[in-house]
């Protein structure tokens, strides 16, 4: 599986407007809806499972990095967004540092394999610094998509 | 005295090694001295005190993963990774 197997394109984000926890999930969730996803009353209830989640121990898992992620019956494939905050969102993350760079994860009830199988391919990116520190640079939503199929390809 | 323990775990998590056990499980490993690893079987080792890492093992139930600890607290440090493997948590 790829990011962009599952990453919505026309959601991406290089500026998010909001630097609040619950403010940015909502903005991300909104971009999906933008993008054609999540047509009825279906963002509230996301939102409301994705802080649910963030309530247990939060997605933050460090070095700027945040993968807030639910289940959600609205959905029958994984579906994800990027996002990336200039100035930081406040997470509550392992390290206590502001978070930069988001990918959020909406899975299906029953297919808990691709939703582990998501979390290893953001892992195998995000892990590398330099990445993250391109994804923080990027200027816009093409640079961002660019940058996360070109690693696919080099990485074959 | 530097101890090495070894030991063969299958995940009976139904939704796999998902974050929240794997966090449970750094947090854990990050308290003791002793250097900890964790692969599939037959795979890379990967840092056990780190999720970004560990979120690499994309481990489904049923799948045999080795946990490897070694220092001085290793002893110590394999039971108490070992009960937080065990514990099941059944959502994301």
């Amino acid at each position: 599986m790829r990011m962009s197997d599952f990453v919505v394109r026309d959601s991406i984000t290089a500026n998010l407007t909001h630097a609040n926890k619950d403010a940015v999930i909502r903005e991300m969730v909104d971009n999906l809806r933008q993008a054609g996803y999540f047509p009825g009353s279906e963002p509230d209830d996301i939102v409301r499972q994705i802080m649910k989640r963030e309530h247990l121990g939060s997605t933050g898992i460090g070095r700027g990095v945040a993968i807030p992620h639910t289940k959600h019956t609205s959905v029958d494939k994984l579906v994800g967004t990027v996002a990336v905050s200039k100035g930081g969102v406040a997470f509550e993350s392992l390290d206590g540092e502001p978070v930069h760079v988001l990918v959020m994860l909406i899975s299906p009830q029953d297919r808990p394999g691709d939703h582990l199988r998501a979390l290893e391919n953001v892992s195998r990116r995000l892990k590398v610094d330099a990445f993250v520190q391109q994804l923080r640079s990027a200027q816009s939503r093409e640079e961002i998509w660019a940058l996360l199929t070109d690693q696919e390809q080099r990485q074959g | 005295m530097c101890q090495t323990q070894r030991r063969l775990f299958v995940v009976s998590n139904p939704s796999g090694l998902h974050m929240r056990p794997l966090q449970a499980f750094v947090e854990r490993a990050s308290r003791f001295q002793s250097n900890v690893q964790v692969g599939r079987k037959e795979g890379e080792m990967l840092n056990g005190k780190s999720l970004i890492h560990l979120l690499g093992l994309g481990a489904e139930q049923g799948t045999e993963i080795v946990v490897e600890v070694s220092g001085p607290d290793a002893d110590a440090a394999i039971e108490d990774l070992w009960d937080v493997l065990q514990k099941i948590y059944d959502d994301v």
